[in-house]
């Protein structure tokens, strides 16, 4: 048997899937001694190159509340020709199509290969991915015109069939016709009315006024493509598009003095959901929101326009002294839940120096599976590149992006579903599986996915339910499906099944097993999204503490000790490194709001908990690569000795990638020796975490701040905020040593915090 | 009440002697005193009689008077033989004399003028010693105002003619016993008649016979066509009731013709206390020499009475008529234009401007204002000494401030160049009438023509809008490759989306325009017809975008669908808006127009699908914005089409003034007590801010006395206003008219002329409208005008006039025909067909007319045309006939010329070459009647008139469509309602009867007040 490291990498590869705990503990009570959660991060449109999608349709399950696919785990009688369930033990014949199965001839989805397995189905018309921009207009003159390429340039990257439509606002929201030939069209909302659905429509001539008693019969439902002049196939308008992006000009309405420009962007929003909920209801569709600052009229105002009243901080929010929060957070709340029912996802693309109001409209895109990007200005190739990445496509030529998700799990029996944190919304749908505990966004089997790429990652958490009473029998397997219905950005719609099983193991006699059967990388990023998800609804130190306490007792059940003797205390290797993670999630920016704009804040969290478990352990605990003369590169400590003045250190935070010269490189950069032939090492030296980081930059969506900094440089305090202050100016003792530099922090350690965690958790009284 | 209104009573209007019950009220027979009317004589014999007794009268005055004493108890019902005294300062002279003196002019003739003056001299001494100032103007005064009727007096005298009746001192008003029964078998009398109305024909032309010998004292003598047309059957509307001969009624056409006659194209030197000035229908030229012309500012009277209570006596209304922006004739000098900053500053005290009125002293560092009564510096910058003490300044020549009655300040600040926005009605039913696409081809023509033109025409910036339920705006800049279309969906409290690029200099944006009104007839059909766009969604939307840019500017709309009312939506059961009269705009209008005078925004309205029929009327904001209505049903026929082109060229192309802002400085003893005109009234009628005028826009002025007036220095009356022109250039007009004023009542009345007192009249009523009841508008135009004449008989004609004597100051002699016409107009007096909104229509655009053409409106121009070519017999205005049905023969064609319509009557006999000439057809019945376009053919019959037809329209404000009326056509109604002097179709008096009726109630008024007098008196004695 390989080990464990090799079978979850196994599995990762294959189903997108890991498990907090790889052998299940087989009764409730067991599992809750565990600590953390029977759990996965399951990324449901792993890229999978080796794997091609099946023609048919998936053999479902007959019993009406099981409706399971066929799978490689089921039991099947070649010669009765049935499928025995293994989620509900439904005896199954096969349909007729499968008649000629055998041993020697089985389908694909029988194959223990194909545990993950996509089939295309072939289910009404091929609808069309839309893109809607909708584009504030309030910005500088030099943003405007860089947003304004970067949007031209996108035109060439969308599928040719794709719809596009666009709509700008600036105190006023214009919605482009993008048909009309000779002449421009748009239709002009006022900024400061809230609209429903039904007047949007209207106004915009979608519905025709319903006319009393015309013959009595009811007008025969119109193809809404040929109708809905605002979204056009690109092919079809992309002169006029891009002409009509050219050609748009900054909001005309001059802004006074120690005023905010007025910008509707609550009304564009629902403009824009109003329109596509009018056209294309459960069509996969973009829409993506170019913002250059905060919204500052109307429904969904996050700021008033009086730029001496600036905007919410943690410290206003605290003190209940944000006005719109409550307010602005519902309005895009109602229109985010309006957008999930319909399978439209919102990207956010806000680019500002200062807020932009991304926590009052986070879940736009949270709810929808859309992007947040957020920078300082759409002139810079941070933007450019990340939304020209949003377009990137896979090695089969298709768009990494996937459309309408629709994500349901069954489970065993032994087994319930708790919930699920990610880019998702629940569909309220109460089967079986479904637990009554709640974890993350619970309550349901199944979870629409609006906006899914391949990186998409979702935790989900499951609770067992087996009474300790009635231990599951030695050499029971717990099975669980995800079945995954999306459409895929060629507009096929597909559903991607993915069953895994893992054995039962007793909590009691087993414990060895179960413990060297946890991942702590997933385990960590799991507790880190349960974490956020808390931080989202609760005050920041009960989240810290919870997580403390949390891990204070997996120290407990699973650290060796004696008794009030921290000195003893011992941690296995499959648990050696959570302790480190916990340390730097409590630090990182997903819970510390110090320092952190609201907006950033709600940035990270954004991105934390969709991303997959390599990036999200970036993200809680970044990777610091030192290179010197010494040798290679190598990884180092995320540590204040690392920081030495010979080394060049390129640390990756997930959103920041930081290069740091050394105090003496510094020197020797300034004095300009690279230039020298006879420095080329030099040069070289130079160039090489700027290689590396440049692979990074080439692959991460979305683009990483890239710093180029120095000791003593102002950007350096990106690396030295993030690394352990093992030496600060409390510890005096480390002074003249040449060991790394000293953090000016009161933060604690991490010898400090481990220190105390032994401690707590040898203690008896805890 | 003498009208018979037909259109808002169930009565039928066409008995033709309905009002009879009202005039019965008029003569209760108890009366002791009445001088009412009675036909007893005329029955007293037959006509023949008259002959002999003719011969008979030629006595000398003392046997008159000898046959009056005999007479006198038995007779006090002379007004079946009205005498019509024209009566100037002559008249107290007259008033004894008349009877007498005309006695042998009457068979005498050639020596009559040296008896009057004989008697004049004689009487004059004897009867009017109170009156020193009539007495001496007598030998300077223009002798040719005379008694009238000459002809009449024979009936004078062989009735006994009953003794005057008023002035105090009369010791002859007795009451007399005889009187009842005379009253009494008056009344049976005048019963009798009406079953006989042919008899006062007769008489009549009995009684023409004798003007052919009085012919140098009576200018109301009958040409010799009215002799011949005296045996033709006439036309029943023009009789009178009470056997008046309509020919020899004071003649309207024959005040303008000798006014003509002495002013036409001669020069008129307004100087300071002016003097009375050219007719306004005379077309001459003024020089400003300190006062402003006339055709600024028409004073109701150039003699203002001194003291406020004989203002009041005279029953006259005081006032001006100004019409600020007025066009000056080419002749004319130019008005001087001033900068602000080297202008001289004016009173500091109330605002008025610098003019010659104001008085300097001590050597010129202070001056006088009368319009305030202060004193004010002269700042240094401005100072000049005067010649003397309080002489005039020296530079007085050089500045138009001080020497001219009208100049014109460039402000140093400038405003924002005017736009215009043209907003299309774009809705499905437009859409589906079909006549966008013409339209929009005269705009486009109208924005070449513009842009091709070399001047500022091309800088003026354009916007377009169209609208359906929504409004669409188009951002027209050029920095666009083509032009962008904004729908604005949410249309209340409209927000722009766009700024810049909403109005465009038309150099820049023509071709973006060009290709927006080629697409629009293509616009989409379909969807439904909501019903009905408000007319306030394009104006209020027109207004935001002037708004947002900031700018005045015009704002024609070209609108098809039917209209909508909004407005009256709250007024429930227990609303408080109810309108008051129909002629009432909305609160909802009234609003949206202070907003557009607020902004400078004057709406022109051009309604493409004329309903006539139910909806709102949208004329109230068009109007009241200094803009106008203009109605076409559905642009077919060509000459809808053509009116179209010509309304759009000529709404574009008028010379206009925005955001203006009038105010009236009256000297200090004045006050203004009103202003009537097309304006939302504020609460100063001193100040008056309109959205746009333009050269014709007039408004009236009424004064009113708080002091008496210091005779030296006279009144003055300035009229400012501020102004933005097209181009952006504020400007400010101002205009002054000094007045002489007297002590003497009669000076006033001399100095009314009867034009100016109808479009006074004309503009007080029609505004009055808005709040008051129809019926007491009228009555009090017959009150105030019976006043007056009651009041000049008894103030002006010192002695005795007879009772059938009718008694006109000089220039009033028309002011009956006037007033009878603008009481029986249709805004005031209702008729059958006329439609509330033609009535509406009607009044606002009478109100914004000028003097010459209020006067022309009610009085209309009637030529005769030839009915045979040789290119030089074209008729001149001043060939002009009455109004009245008589003047058309049924060989004639005829011309009706008024400022909104133009008729062609054609008689049945005329000859079928002049119908080939003119309307390529010989045949008088397949003649088309109805609004017609003159064939264009060859011969000089149809140039010459066409010719003349386009004269008369280019004077014109609005263009009209020429109607033609075949006689005896069922369309001759619209004909009928402009021979002014006969009965209207809608009912209204002829001019005959009403002249009587205006008569002898003012002779009954005189004869109450001094019964009632004298009954105080006899109490007192008591």
């Amino acid at each position: 048997m390989t080990t464990y490291q090799e079978f979850i990498q196994q599995n990762e590869d294959r189903d997108g899937v890991r498990f907090s705990w790889n052998l299940w503990p087989s009764s409730r009570l067991e599992a809750t001694r565990l600590v953390v959660p029977v759990s996965c991060l399951f990324t449901p449109l792993k890229e999978r190159p080796n794997l091609p999608p099946v023609q048919y349709e998936p053999v479902l399950c007959s019993r009406a509340n099981c409706k399971a696919v066929l799978n490689p785990l089921c039991q099947v009688d070649f010669r009765a020709k049935i499928w025995a369930c293994n989620f509900c033990f439904q005896r199954n014949p096969f349909p007729p199509s499968y008649a000629g199965i055998s041993e020697v001839n089985q389908p694909a989805e029988l194959m223990a290969q194909f545990s993950t397995i996509e089939y295309i189905v072939q289910r009404g018309p091929a609808a069309p991915l839309i893109f809607l921009y909708v584009v504030d207009t309030c910005l500088e003159e030099e943003d405007l015109q860089a947003l304004k390429e970067s949007l031209q340039m996108s035109l060439s990257l969308l599928p040719p069939n794709a719809l596009v439509g666009l709509i700008t606002f600036g105190r006023m929201v214009q919605v482009h016709e993008l048909s009309c030939e000779g002449i421009a069209k748009s239709y002009v909302f006022r900024g400061t009315k809230d609209l429903t659905a039904k007047q949007i429509q209207e106004m915009l001539g979608l519905t025709k006024p319903a006319v009393a008693g015309q013959q009595g019969r009811p007008l025969a439902p119109q193809d809404a493509a040929a109708t809905c002049k605002f979204l056009q196939p690109v092919h079809r308008v992309d002169m006029n598009l891009t002409d009509l992006l050219g050609e748009l000009q900054r909001d005309p309405w001059p802004v006074p003095q120690g005023k905010r420009p007025l910008r509707s962007t609550g009304v564009a929003l629902s403009v824009a959901v109003g329109l596509l909920e009018g056209t294309f209801p459960n069509t996969g569709a973009r829409v993506m929101l170019f913002i250059g600052g905060p919204p500052t009229q109307g429904p969904g105002m996050v700021v008033g326009d009086e730029l001496k009243t600036p905007i919410r901080s943690w410290h206003d929010i605290q003190k209940d002294n944000a006005r719109h929060l409550k307010k602005a957070t519902k309005y895009y709340e109602a229109l985010a839940n309006r957008s999930a029912t319909n399978g439209h996802s919102i990207d956010i693309y806000a680019c500002a120096l200062d807020q932009t109001g991304l926590l009052e409209m986070k879940c736009l895109s949270n709810l929808t599976g859309g992007h947040i990007v957020m920078g300082d200005s759409f002139n810079t190739s941070l933007f450019k590149q990340t939304f020209q990445r949003v377009f990137s496509k896979d090695y089969n030529g298709d768009f990494r992006m996937a459309f309408g998700g629709v994500l349901e799990v069954k489970t065993s029996r032994e087994l319930k579903v708790c919930g699920a944190i990610g880019p998702c919304v629940s569909l309220n749908s109460k089967s079986p599986c479904v637990s009554e505990n709640e974890l993350g966004i619970g309550g349901t089997s199944q979870w629409k996915v609006c906006g899914l790429n391949p990186s998409t990652t979702l935790g989900i958490y499951f609770e067992v339910v087996n009474q300790h009473n009635a231990p599951v029998p030695q050499g029971g397997r717990g099975a669980v499906q995800f079945v995954t219905q999306y459409q895929h950005s060629n507009t096929q719609r597909r559903i991607r099944v993915t069953t895994i099983a893992r054995n039962w193991a007793d909590a009691q006699s087993q414990i060895q097993h179960i413990e060297s059967s946890f991942d702590q990388e997933a385990a960590a990023v799991l507790m880190a999204r349960l974490g956020v998800f808390r931080a989202e609804s609760e005050e920041g130190p009960d989240v810290l503490r919870w997580l403390d306490r949390q891990l204070i007792r997996l120290c407990q059940k699973f650290g060796q000790f004696n008794k009030d003797d921290p000195t003893s205390f011992r941690l296995s290797e499959s648990l050696s490194l959570y302790p480190q993670f916990m340390f730097h999630l409590r630090r990182s920016p997903f819970l510390q709001v110090f320092n952190n704009s609201p907006d950033e804040s709600s940035y990270y969290r954004h991105h934390f908990v969709r991303q997959d478990l390599t990036q999200s352990l970036i993200m809680i605990q970044p990777i610091l690569y030192s290179y010197s003369f010494y040798g290679p590169p190598e990884p180092v400590l995320l540590d204040s000795s690392s920081i030495l003045p010979d080394r060049i250190l390129l640390m990756d935070t997930f959103f920041q990638l930081v290069i740091y010269h050394g105090e003496t490189i510094a020197q020797w950069r300034k004095a300009g020796y690279q230039e020298m032939a006879e420095y080329e090492n030099f040069k070289q030296l130079l160039q090489a975490p700027l290689d590396d980081a440049q692979e990074i930059l080439q692959t991460r969506f979305p683009m990483p701040r890239y710093i180029d900094t120095e000791h003593g440089g102002s950007q350096a305090r990106f690396l030295l905020s993030k690394v352990n202050p093992s030496q600060t100016h409390n510890n005096l003792y480390a002074w003249g040593q040449e060991t790394g530099a000293p953090i000016l922090t009161d933060d604690v350690s991490l010898q400090v915090f481990m220190d105390h965690l032994k401690k707590l958790a040898v203690s008896s009284s805890a | 009440m003498m009208d018979v209104p037909s259109a808002n009573q169930s009565q039928t209007p066409c008995q033709p002697w309905a009002g009879q019950k009202d005039w019965s009220t008029v003569s209760p027979p108890g009366h002791l005193f009445d001088p009412l009317p009675s036909f007893q004589h005329l029955n007293l014999g037959s006509p023949s009689d008259y002959t002999p007794c003719y011969n008979h009268l030629q006595m000398s005055s003392s046997s008159f008077h000898r046959d009056l004493t005999a007479f006198s108890p038995n007779n006090n019902n002379p007004h079946n033989s009205l005498l019509y005294v024209n009566n100037t300062d002559h008249s107290v002279q007259r008033v004894i004399p008349d009877v007498s003196a005309t006695i042998p002019a009457a068979s005498q003739g050639s020596n009559m003028n040296e008896d009057i003056h004989h008697c004049d001299t004689q009487q004059s001494s004897l009867h009017s010693p109170h009156n020193p100032y009539q007495a001496v103007a007598q030998h300077f005064q223009h002798p040719y105002t005379h008694l009238v009727n000459g002809p009449q007096s024979p009936h004078q005298n062989h009735l006994p003619v009953r003794p005057p009746l008023y002035g105090n001192e009369s010791p002859q008003c007795i009451p007399q016993p005889g009187f009842e029964g005379a009253n009494a078998r008056s009344s049976a009398v005048f019963t009798h008649n009406h079953a006989s109305p042919t008899s006062p024909i007769q008489q009549q032309s009995q009684w023409t016979l004798p003007a052919h010998s009085g012919e140098n004292i009576n200018q109301f003598v009958p040409t010799a066509a009215a002799q011949v047309k005296s045996f033709t059957p006439q036309s029943p509307n023009s009789e009178s009731r009470y056997g008046l001969d309509p020919e020899l009624l004071p003649s309207a056409v024959k005040v303008m013709t000798e006014d003509k006659a002495e002013w036409e194209g001669k020069v008129f030197t307004s100087e300071p206390f002016s003097s009375l000035p050219p007719l306004a229908t005379t077309s001459c030229i003024v020089e400003d020499r300190g006062n402003a012309s006339p055709f600024a500012i028409r004073s109701t009277s150039y003699c203002v009475p001194c003291e406020g209570q004989a203002a009041l006596l005279s029953r006259l209304p005081l006032g001006a008529l100004i019409t600020p922006l007025v066009k000056q004739s080419a002749e004319e000098q130019p008005l001087p234009l001033c900068k602000e900053t080297e202008c001289v500053v004016g009173c500091g005290g109330c605002g008025a401007s610098m003019c010659p009125a104001m008085g300097w002293q001590d050597c010129g560092q202070r001056f006088y204002c009368p319009f305030c009564g202060k004193l004010s510096e002269v700042p240094w910058q401005h100072y000049q000494p005067t010649n003397g003490v309080n002489g005039v300044r020296v530079d007085k020549e050089k500045r138009p401030e001080l020497s001219m009655g009208s100049y014109e300040i460039l402000n140093s600040q400038k405003g924002e160049a005017a736009a215009l926005l043209l907003a299309i009605d774009v809705s499905v039913s437009a859409l589906r009438g079909g006549h966008l696409e013409f339209v929009t081809q005269q705009i486009q023509m109208l924005l070449n023509f513009m842009n091709r033109e070399d001047g500022d025409a091309s800088d003026v910036r354009v916007g377009l809008m169209t609208y359906d339920s929504r409004i669409h705006l188009y951002d027209l800049s050029p920095e666009l490759s083509r032009p962008h279309m904004l729908v604005i969906t949410e249309t209340e409290d409209l927000q722009l989306p766009v700024r810049e690029g909403l109005l465009v200099p038309l150099k820049d944006c023509i071709s973006s325009i060009e290709s927006v009104l080629q697409l629009i007839p293509q616009f989409n059909t379909e969807g439904t017809d909501s019903g009905g766009v408000p007319m306030e969604l394009p104006v209020k939307a027109g207004l935001t975008v002037l708004q947002g840019l900031g700018c005045p500017g015009k704002l024609l709309i070209f609108h098809s669908t039917s209209l909508i009312e909004t407005g009256y939506t709250s007024s429930g059961f227990f609303g408080t808006n109810k309108p008051k009269s129909i002629f009432q705009p909305s609160e909802q209008a009234v609003s949206v127009v202070k907003e557009c005078v607020r902004q400078g925004c004057g709406v022109h309205l051009f309604v493409l699908s004329h309903q006539d029929v139910g909806g709102a009327w949208p004329g109230d904001i068009p109007y009241l914005t200094g803009g106008a209505l203009h109605t076409y049903s559905h642009l077919q026929g060509e000459l809808d089409r053509e009116r179209f082109s010509t309304d759009l060229k000529g709404t574009v192309e008028t010379h206009t003034g925005y955001k203006a802002e009038l105010r009236i400085f009256v000297s200090k003893d004045l006050r203004v007590s009103g202003c009537y005109g097309l304006f939302v009234p504020g609460p100063n009628p001193g100040r008056v801010t309109l959205a746009t005028l333009d050269t014709w826009t007039t408004l009236a002025v009424e004064l009113a006395h708080t002091r008496a007036l210091d005779e030296t220095r006279g009144v003055a009356i300035q009229v400012v206003l501020s102004y933005t022109l097209q181009t952006g250039d504020r400007r400010t007009r101002v205009h002054t008219l000094t007045l002489r004023c007297s002590q003497q009542l009669q000076d006033t009345f001399r100095h009314y002329q009867a034009q100016t007192l109808l479009t006074f009249y004309c503009k007080k009523m029609y505004c009055a409208v808005q709040e008051r009841p129809l019926q007491e508008l009228r009555e009090e135009l017959q009150t105030e005008v019976t006043e007056a004449l009651a009041s000049y008989r008894k103030h002006c004609c010192s002695a005795s006039v007879s009772a059938g004597q009718l008694v006109l100051p000089q220039y009033l002699r028309a002011l009956p025909v006037y007033i009878n016409s603008l009481r029986k107009s249709e805004v005031l007096l209702p008729g059958l067909r006329s439609s509330i909104h033609q009535r509406l229509q009607q009044r606002c655009q009478v109100l914004c007319m000028d003097t010459r053409s209020t006067a022309t409106h009610f009085y209309p121009l009637l030529l005769p045309l030839p009915l045979s070519a040789d290119g030089s017999n074209l008729p001149k205005p001043e060939e002009a006939l009455r109004c009245s049905a008589a003047s058309l023969e049924p060989r004639g064609l005829y011309l009706v010329h008024t400022p909104l319509t133009l008729l062609l009557w054609v008689g049945t006999q005329v000859p079928a070459c002049t119908l080939v000439e003119l309307f390529n057809t010989s045949c008088f019945s397949s003649l088309p009647s109805g609004e017609t376009k003159l064939p264009v053919l060859e011969n000089h019959l149809s140039i010459s008139i066409r010719s003349l037809i386009n004269t008369l329209n280019s004077g014109a404000s609005c263009t009209r469509k020429l109607w033609v009326v075949k006689q005896g056509d069922s369309c001759e109604e619209a004909l009928q309602r402009h021979l002014v002097e006969d009965k209207s179709p809608n009912g209204g008096a002829s001019y005959a009867d009403f002249l009587y009726h205006l008569h002898v109630n003012s002779v009954r008024l005189l004869h109450h007040r001094e019964e009632h007098f004298m009954r105080y008196k006899e109490l007192k004695c008591n």
